[in-house]
């Protein structure tokens, strides 16, 4: 029996999913997050800053954090010390298109991992 | 129709206590026999090395004066020195401490966490009022480098009690986790590529990626732990790497070593 529900769980989870019960109906923080830096991308560089930071952390707490996001962060914050709006707004949308996207892979592989099993 | 979803649930919520550690490592080293079906399990003890005859002569060449003599010797000399209150790393393993990284790394049930060797070393340290060695240090290498070397011919035996599963299902799910720009997981180099060629660099299996360690690597020009060759895949794909001995590098290196379960110890070593 243990052997069947190990052999089976994947598709137990799938269907799971399908039937809308694998995952809490709650928001999770991330998404959330997510809106609020969709809405942000017409804001000014540091409003978009500090939507992506937020993002980037959450990404970091799953240990999904990307390389290109930080950078991107970093070169955010000098152009915006520099006083330099358009290179930091230009680098800060940048930042949030790869946490979004680093996040999204997180949220992802925390059940597709399970594929790769031999 | 409830019932089958309320069945569904149930199963779900169980899966994490149905984890079979040794079903994962006998279909692990399924997978590498069938893949490579002309090199014995053992041989990939010597990663790359065992896969490309070439390499493995030139490899063979540069083991005749042994990059990591030095970090021997001297790990050595640090592990005999005494602690200011007279006791030294001996009183804190078993065997004296020598002969045994086949048993690390395991879980503390009491701390309930993965403790490595080099965990170990520093808990050994703050024990008897030693500060701790940086992780990514000269010291530590040299101190785990010699402890490997008493225990190279030894065979890993790691244990994983049901209070460390959870632990090493993190490790587990980390090793096939896709990360980083690229969305490369630990598997798609060095299970699903395993033998193929990124580069001019041929990727080994990961069946014998936990045998070597500490290892002098001609790139670093220094000897170096597991932790910092798992930064170092990391941040190749494009994902920021982790500290060295965070928790879940501990859970990575629990999953690995518990797959190389039976692979002899032939640390430390050197590569490209």
């Amino acid at each position: 029996m243990i052997t069947i529900v190990s052999r089976y769980s994947l598709h137990l989870c799938l269907v799971l999913s399908l039937f809308g019960c694998g995952e809490s109906n709650s928001v999770k923080p991330g998404e959330a997050t997510l809106a609020k830096a969709d809405a942000a991308a017409s804001d000014s560089p540091e409003v978009i800053l500090f939507a992506t930071k937020s993002l980037y952390n959450g990404a970091k707490q799953k240990d999904h954090a990307w390389i290109a996001t930080s950078r991107e962060i970093a070169v955010a914050e000098k152009a915006l010390e520099a006083g330099d709006l358009a290179a930091a707004r230009q680098a800060a949308l940048r930042a949030q298109l790869t946490a979004q996207a680093s996040l999204a892979q997180a949220n992802l592989e925390s059940q597709a991992w399970r594929t790769r099993v031999p | 129709m409830k019932i089958l979803v309320a069945l569904l649930v149930v199963f779900s919520v169980t899966l994490p206590a149905l984890a079979d550690p040794e079903a994962d490592r006998l279909a692990f080293a399924e997978f590498y026999l069938s893949r490579f079906p002309s090199i014995e399990l053992q041989a990939h003890k010597d990663g790359a090395y065992a896969l490309d005859q070439a390499k493995r002569e030139q490899w063979l060449e540069m083991e005749d004066f042994p990059p990591y003599e030095i970090a021997v010797d001297e790990g050595e000399l640090l592990y005999a020195r005494a602690f200011d209150n007279g006791e030294s790393y001996a009183a804190c393993f078993d065997q004296g401490g020598l002969g045994i990284k086949q048993n690390y790394p395991y879980f503390d049930i009491e701390r309930s966490e993965v403790i490595t060797l080099e965990m170990a070393l520093n808990l050994c340290r703050e024990k008897h009022g030693e500060a701790p060695l940086d992780y990514a240090g000269e010291l530590m290498g040299n101190l785990t480098a010699y402890m490997a070397y008493t225990s190279r011919g030894n065979k890993f035996a790691i244990t994983v009690p049901p209070e460390g599963l959870s632990a090493y299902e993190a490790g587990k799910q980390f090793f096939y986790e896709r990360r980083g720009q690229l969305n490369f997981a630990c598997s798609s180099c060095h299970l699903q590529s395993a033998g193929g060629m990124l580069r001019a660099e041929i990727l080994s299996a990961s069946i014998g990626h936990a045998t070597h360690w500490p290892t002098y690597r001609f790139k670093w020009e220094q000897i170096g732990g597991l932790h910092k060759r798992f930064i170092e895949c990391n941040e190749q794909v494009g994902a920021e790497g982790l500290a060295q001995q965070s928790p879940a590098y501990r859970n990575l290196e629990y999953f690995l070593t518990y797959m190389n379960n039976g692979m002899t110890l032939n640390g430390p070593a050197s590569r490209k």
